[in-house]
C-alpha cells in the first residue's frame, strides 16, 4: 500500500508546487510584459495567459509521466525516499522552465527596448523649409 | 522617426549590395533607397552634399545623416542590428563604421563571433583589417 500512498502525496505536492509557480509567474511576469508592449495591457495579459497555459501543460505532462515507478517501497523510509526522488526531479524541471519563462519575458522586453531606443547620436544637419541646412 | 530615405550612389558597389540588403533585412523603421542623380530634385539643400558624400541618409523628421554617421542609420533601422549601430557609434569606432557596414553586410557568422570580443580596441584591429570596396564618387 505504500506505493500508492507515495502516488498520492507526490501528486499532491507535485501540482502544488506547479500551481505556486505558475501563479507566481502569472502575476509578476505581468508587470515585464506590459512594460515590454508598451503599455498594451490586454496584449500583455494575452500573452502571458498563454505563457502559463503552456506551463501548465508541460509541468502537469511531466508530473504525470513520471509518476509510474518500478520499486515498491515496504516500508516508510523507502517511500519517503521515493516521493522525494521523483519531487526533487519534479521541482529541477519547474526550475528550468522558471528560468526559461524569466529569459522570454526578459528577451521580450529588451527588444522591446531597443525598439524605441534613440538613435545613438544627433543628426548632422537638419532640414529645415530654409533653403540653407542647419547644424554642421 | 518613421523611416528613412537613404541617398546612394547606383554606381558604387558597395551602395548597390547596401540595397540589396537592406531589403532583405527586418526593419524596425522603412528605408525608402533614392537614387543620388534623383536625390537632387528631391533635396535640393542637399544637393552639394550628395554630390561629395558617398551615402546620405535623411530621416522623415528632417535629419540629415553623413558619412559615418549615415552607415550607422542604416544599421539603427535593422532590427538584428540597431545594437550594432550603438556599439559602433563609440569615438574609436566609428571611424571604422563603413568597414563594420561592409563586413555585417557580407558575412553575418564571422561578425556574429567579434560580439564576444570585449573591448572596443580589440574591435577596432579587427575592422581596420577589413577592406571594403571603395567607391568613386
Amino acid at each position: 500500500m505504500f506505493i500508492v500512498y507515495s502516488y498520492f502525496v507526490y501528486l499532491a505536492i507535485s501540482l502544488s508546487v506547479t500551481v505556486w509557480v505558475a501563479k507566481t509567474l502569472h502575476r509578476r511576469g505581468r508587470v515585464f510584459l506590459v512594460d515590454a508592449f508598451h503599455g498594451q495591457q490586454e496584449l500583455a495579459d494575452s500573452i502571458n495567459h498563454l505563457l502559463v497555459v503552456g506551463f501548465y501543460l508541460i509541468n502537469v505532462g511531466y508530473v504525470a509521466f513520471a509518476l509510474k515507478s518500478t520499486e515498491n517501497p515496504a516500508n516508510l523510509r523507502q517511500a519517503i525516499e521515493l516521493v522525494s526522488d521523483k519531487l526533487g526531479l519534479v521541482l529541477l524541471v519547474l526550475g528550468g522552465m522558471h528560468f526559461f519563462n524569466l529569459f522570454v519575458f526578459s528577451r521580450v522586453r529588451r527588444r522591446a527596448q531597443e525598439s524605441l531606443a534613440p538613435p545613438p547620436f544627433p543628426p548632422d544637419a537638419v532640414l529645415t523649409a530654409s533653403p540653407h541646412l542647419q547644424g554642421s | 522617426m518613421r523611416y528613412l530615405t537613404v541617398v546612394c550612389d547606383q554606381q558604387c558597389g558597395l551602395c548597390t549590395r547596401l540595397g540589396e540588403w537592406l531589403g532583405a533585412q527586418p526593419k524596425w523603421i522603412g528605408i525608402r533607397l533614392l537614387p543620388s542623380n534623383l536625390a537632387a530634385d528631391a533635396y535640393p539643400t542637399l544637393a552639394p552634399r550628395i554630390a561629395r558624400e558617398e551615402l546620405v541618409v535623411v530621416s522623415d523628421d528632417g535629419g540629415v545623416y553623413l558619412g559615418d554617421h549615415a552607415w550607422l542609420m542604416c544599421l539603427y533601422a535593422l532590427k538584428h542590428y540597431r545594437s550594432w549601430a550603438k556599439r559602433l557609434s563609440s569615438p574609436t569606432l566609428l571611424p571604422l563604421a563603413r568597414s563594420a557596414f561592409a563586413i555585417l553586410s557580407a558575412n553575418r557568422l564571422k561578425i556574429s563571433g567579434w560580439l564576444q570580443l570585449k573591448s572596443d580596441d580589440e574591435l577596432a584591429v579587427q575592422l581596420s583589417a577589413v577592406q571594403p570596396p571603395r567607391c568613386h564618387c
